[in-house]
């Protein structure tokens, strides 16, 4: 199902302000949603893991050395154990708009944008099941992805091993640590035992200075 | 000899190692071969108990002994897996007539285009584990759980090329019976029964329970043993720990039905331990082994598809830059866009195999064809049929063909049969033979058939199953030797029924010369496939030809109840009568262009073309037209997405003129300034730089598109050899910045004169500076302002 929340995404990354979008583009994004759905076969692999902090350290059930980042220690200040998530629509989607690149460039670009709404909506989706199954006093905190404020695009690497995801949703990385199938996430996500924010704040991205959407007063949605 | 016993008794291997190590304290996320290292009692433990359970062949702690992952310790990838047959050498000293087995798994890693790590590369880290496992003292290797059909091909070969060890193989298939990445259980099959590895199979990813049906399925199509080793059921989570479904005995009692398919060797993957083997050996060693007879049939494949040739199938001819201009010009600029593109025409017009050529005059056919097959293969789900006379492309080609290819071609020239059918045998790709040697193509129908003998006799001395061999009895041209064609057609009936091989034909070049020549074309096509062509090579565009199959496949009874051909013509008034076109409204090109028709810019150029010539009509129609769109761009009224459709609807338009250029050769070249775009070396994001790329050539720029991932080296090379003074450079990771930083320094340093634009999601004013840029563009507009105020 294509929410509003899902297409106003898409319609944010293509370029399209949201008062500007007429019902032909609209409409264009919706089939782009079905000719992505006949590609994608969306796996996704999380588990519940032990967490301890340790000054500007959090480490993580079984890692020897723990890994450096305010960012996380401020977001699992109130968890004893967290939730770490991979999630990938497979490497068709990939293929598709690779080769949608070569002969209908918009198509392409649409197609891979509803990609990365659609992988997103994929978390969500496991966001809820996980919430449903919490106990009275256990909340999560917001989804938290490498690459976002000080946690390293490495730290990929440590969570695709802990859930084995190559072989169990086919997930890797290149040596650069960027994830491949590209149109896949992986977080960490902390139980906590109170109520968190879990609205994202833009203090924590790379690109808040430059940020077209913050500029025109509209957020990213990541 | 273990290699004796495979595929003669049943054979037992062990289960799990990665659950028995989890269960004796290794941490989540902590490599399980540094065991090897710090606690060889454990692994050998482990050895010991499957032993006793009566595995008679255990596999070493090496699934992941990668130079990717033990270059991150403080060992080599050869001490890790030296200690790991050590170890189990020591466990298997009281257990007689046991063996030892390498195990690899994938390097999780992606091989290119779609990853980042090259096939060679793959193979060298492959081959480094093989060796150093022979030379411990390994008895077999068990190539594992592999997902990728590429990877695994790169795997065998540096097994067979580097030991003398049996090999086997096995799979992970989901429930929809494809890997993760695609691949087929057939193409499988057909690949590594065609290298030539002792057995095959499937392990992983589901318990015995859902592999059934696949197995079954593998059960019809293999010829050599087979090997099956499934996961004790599904993994089910609770809490922070993992379990599997299903007991040992369930497991037995499943693997008993999988004894009774003629499945020879037996064991376990993850969530199993000895208690499961134990069952299992017990549960079937009484059933004696018989392997299912399965008939032989023609076959190649790429990785997610298999065609078998046990109907007409269509091999599409146009990818073959030969007499035609435009893929000539796209090749001179290595522009593999227009190649993959040909390609997914064809694809649509039914064609079945894809031919694939890339001999040109004064280019090297040995790169070009590789770099082709790399792209295309990426590209489409067809098999290829990889067409050289130069036998160094041919070889490399076919070494980094994903599936099993057919070679275009042998003949019965000594020389070539010497030179090619080696290349056949040891890659285990089918073979074209072309019915003439030394003197020519010879008149006769029986000389040419004598010919054909002397190859497939040739072919199957060499060892290439006589299913692999195809010959073409060649196609004269009737207006030419109008008393020869007749004598092709009378060769392939007594090929088919004296030699009982497959055949292909060239069909048009029979009417060379004449006018209408697709009527000629469809008619000779259904006469030679009365004759028993199996594979005419043709163009699939060519509706004629096509629906001579489809006529052809209905009369024979090959489409049973005609339902592909109502299918394909049941909504069609009269097929080839048709004329396309001609119902678009009459739209000038500069509406069509700032509306983003592209079907309707290509007309209306078409028609301006009666009257205007080529440079005027860019000039007067289509550069204002593409003026007022970036000027509507830049003033917010029309957004990014209207952009690249008026950028395609003119890259209609001149695509009309570049052909009516290149073909009258006229003096109207229109001199375009050359650009250089790339992604950076170790990004593998490349839409962005895919839209600026069209819109710049929209912008009158050539555009030389290095791809993703592109070694700064790689950029200075294209810089030099295309003598271009303006690069673009663009990266999405932060992490990858340096790296656009390092190709800037280069090119500094080696050609200063070249100015440097640079562009990505993660890129800013700043960083452009920092990384020493001479421009930061915000877009794709922005980059042609910047490209076209520079006086270069």
């Amino acid at each position: 199902m294509i929410t509003e929340n899902m297409m106003n995404d898409v319609l944010r990354y293509i370029g399209i302000p949201k008062d500007k979008a007429d019902e032909q583009i609209k409409e264009k994004v919706e089939e782009s949603f079905k000719v992505l759905h006949q590609v994608a076969t969306p796996k996704i692999a999380y588990q519940k893991i032990k967490v301890a902090l340790e000054g500007d350290k959090v480490i993580l059930q079984g890692m020897p050395n723990g890994l450096q980042s305010r960012d996380l220690v401020k977001l699992l200040k109130n968890s004893k154990s967290c939730f770490i998530m991979a999630a990938t629509l497979g490497i068709e989607v990939d293929r598709k708009i690779a080769n949608l690149q070569k002969i209908d460039m918009l198509q392409a670009m649409i197609i891979d944008a509803c990609a990365s709404v659609l992988i997103d909506d994929v978390c969500d989706q496991a966001e809820i099941e996980i919430m449903n199954r919490l106990e009275a006093g256990q909340y999560l905190t917001m989804r938290f992805s490498p690459g976002y404020g000080d946690v390293p695009l490495e730290f990929s690497e440590e969570i695709l091993d802990m859930l084995m995801a190559q072989k169990r949703i086919g997930l890797t990385l290149t040596k650069t640590h960027i994830l491949l199938p590209t149109k896949s996430i992986t977080a960490l996500i902390g139980l906590s035992n109170q109520k968190e924010n879990r609205q994202k704040s833009c203090g924590h991205c790379n690109l808040v200075k430059t940020c077209i959407y913050r500029r025109r007063g509209e957020r990213c949605g990541l | 000899m273990v290699c004796n016993k495979i595929g003669k008794e049943r054979l037992y291997f062990d289960g799990a190692m990665g659950t028995m190590l989890q269960n004796r304290g290794l941490k989540l996320g902590e490599i399980p071969e540094l065991y090897n290292m710090t606690h060889p009692e454990i692994i050998e433990g482990i050895h010991k108990e499957y032993l006793e359970a009566g595995a008679q062949i255990i596999s070493t702690n090496t699934f992941g002994a990668n130079r990717y992952k033990i270059n991150k310790t403080d060992y080599t990838v050869e001490e890790i897996i030296t200690r790991a047959i050590e170890i189990a050498k020591r466990a298997k000293v009281d257990y007689e007539d046991t063996y030892i087995a390498l195990d690899v798994g994938s390097t999780g890693k992606v091989l290119k285009p779609i990853g980042d790590v090259s096939f060679e590369e793959a193979y060298e880290v492959f081959k480094e584990q093989m060796v150093a496992g022979e030379k411990a003292g390994a008895d077999v290797i068990l190539i594992e759980t592999f997902t990728d059909l590429y990877e695994l091909k790169a795997a065998v070969l540096a097994a067979k090329e580097n030991t003398n060890l049996p090999i086997l193989c096995t799979m992970s298939f989901e429930e929809n019976g494809r890997t993760f990445f695609g691949t087929s259980l057939e193409s499988m099959v057909l690949m590594l029964e065609g290298l030539g590895v002792n057995a095959l199979g499937i392990n992983c990813s589901l318990g015995p329970k859902q592999l059934e049906p696949i197995v079954r399925k593998l059960a019809k199509i293999a010829h050599i043993p087979m090997m099956l080793q499934p996961n004790a059921g599904l993994p089910i989570m609770e809490g922070e720990s993992v379990y599997y479904d299903i007991t040992p005995e369930e497991f037995a009692d499943l693997m008993i039905e999988f004894a009774h398919l003629g499945v020879s060797i037996l064991g376990g993957c993850c969530g199993t331990n000895p208690d499961f083997i134990k069952a299992t050996v017990d549960k079937t060693k009484d059933i004696p082994l018989e392997r299912p007879k399965n008939p032989k049939i023609s076959g190649i494949c790429s990785a997610a598809k298999a065609v078998y040739f046990d109907d007409i199938r269509v091999i599409g001819e146009r990818l073959n830059p030969t007499g035609k201009k435009a893929l000539q010009a796209a090749l001179r600029l290595e522009d593999m866009d227009f190649v993959v593109r040909e390609a997914l025409q064809q694809v649509d017009q039914g064609a079945h195999i894809l031919d694939i050529n890339m001999g040109m005059p004064d280019m090297d056919e040995v790169s070009l064809l590789k770099k082709a097959v790399m792209e295309v293969q990426s590209a489409i789900n067809l098999p290829l049929q990889i067409d050289s006379s130069n036998v160094e492309a041919l070889e490399q080609a076919v070494r980094i063909y994903n599936g099993k290819p057919l070679i275009n071609s042998v003949n019965g020239k000594k020389e070539s049969l010497e030179s090619i059918l080696p290349i056949a045998k040891k890659y285990g790709a089918a073979i074209l033979g072309l019915a003439l040697d030394e003197r020519g193509i010879p008149e006769t129908a029986e000389e040419r058939l004598e010919i054909a003998e002397k190859i497939v006799k040739k072919a199957l001395e060499m060892g290439i199953p006589k299913e692999d061999i195809f010959i073409d009895c060649l196609v004269v041209t009737a207006s030419a030797q109008q008393t020869l064609v007749k004598e092709t057609l009378k060769a392939v009936r007594l090929v088919k029924e004296k030699l009982e091989v497959k055949t292909v034909l060239g069909v048009s070049n029979v009417s060379f010369g004449l006018p209408q020549r697709p009527v000629i074309n469809r008619n000779m096509l259904a006469m030679a496939m009365m004759q028993g062509l199996d594979a005419p090579i043709m163009n699939p565009g060519d509706q004629g030809m096509m629906e001579a199959v489809a006529s052809y496949r209905v009369l024979m009874g090959l489409d049973e109840d005609s339902k592909e051909y109502i299918e394909q013509y049941g909504n069609v008034a009269s097929p080839s009568t048709t004329i396309a076109g001609n119902d678009t409204k009459e739209i000038d090109v500069q509406t069509a262009i700032m509306k983003g028709l592209k079907e309707e810019a290509k007309e209306a150029t078409l028609r301006l073309l009666e009257s205007v010539e080529p440079l005027e009509i860019i000039e007067k129609h289509i550069v204002p037209a593409l003026n007022e769109v970036g000027k509507l761009y830049e003033n917010q009224i029309i957004f990014l997405p209207q952009l690249i459709k008026s950028a395609e609807g003119a890259k209609s338009a001149f695509d009309v003129l570049r052909t009516k250029i290149t073909t009258e050769k006229s003096e109207d070249q229109v001199e375009k300034t050359k650009v250089i775009l790339a992604t950076v070396f170790g990004d593998i994001h490349d839409i962005g730089k895919n839209i600026v790329k069209v819109i710049m050539e929209n912008y009158n720029f050539d555009v030389i598109d290095l791809g993703k991932d592109v070694p700064k080296e790689a950029v200075l090379e294209a810089v030099r050899k295309w003598n271009v003074k303006i690069v673009g450079l663009s990266a999405l990771m932060t992490t990858t910045v340096s790296s656009m930083k390092d190709t800037i320094e280069l090119l500094r340093k080696e050609t200063p004169e070249v100015k440097v634009i640079v562009g990505g999601a993660v890129l800013t004013e700043e960083l452009a500076e920092y990384v020493g840029a001479d421009f930061y563009a915000k877009d794709a507009m922005e980059t042609v302002r910047i490209a076209s105020h520079m006086n270069v």
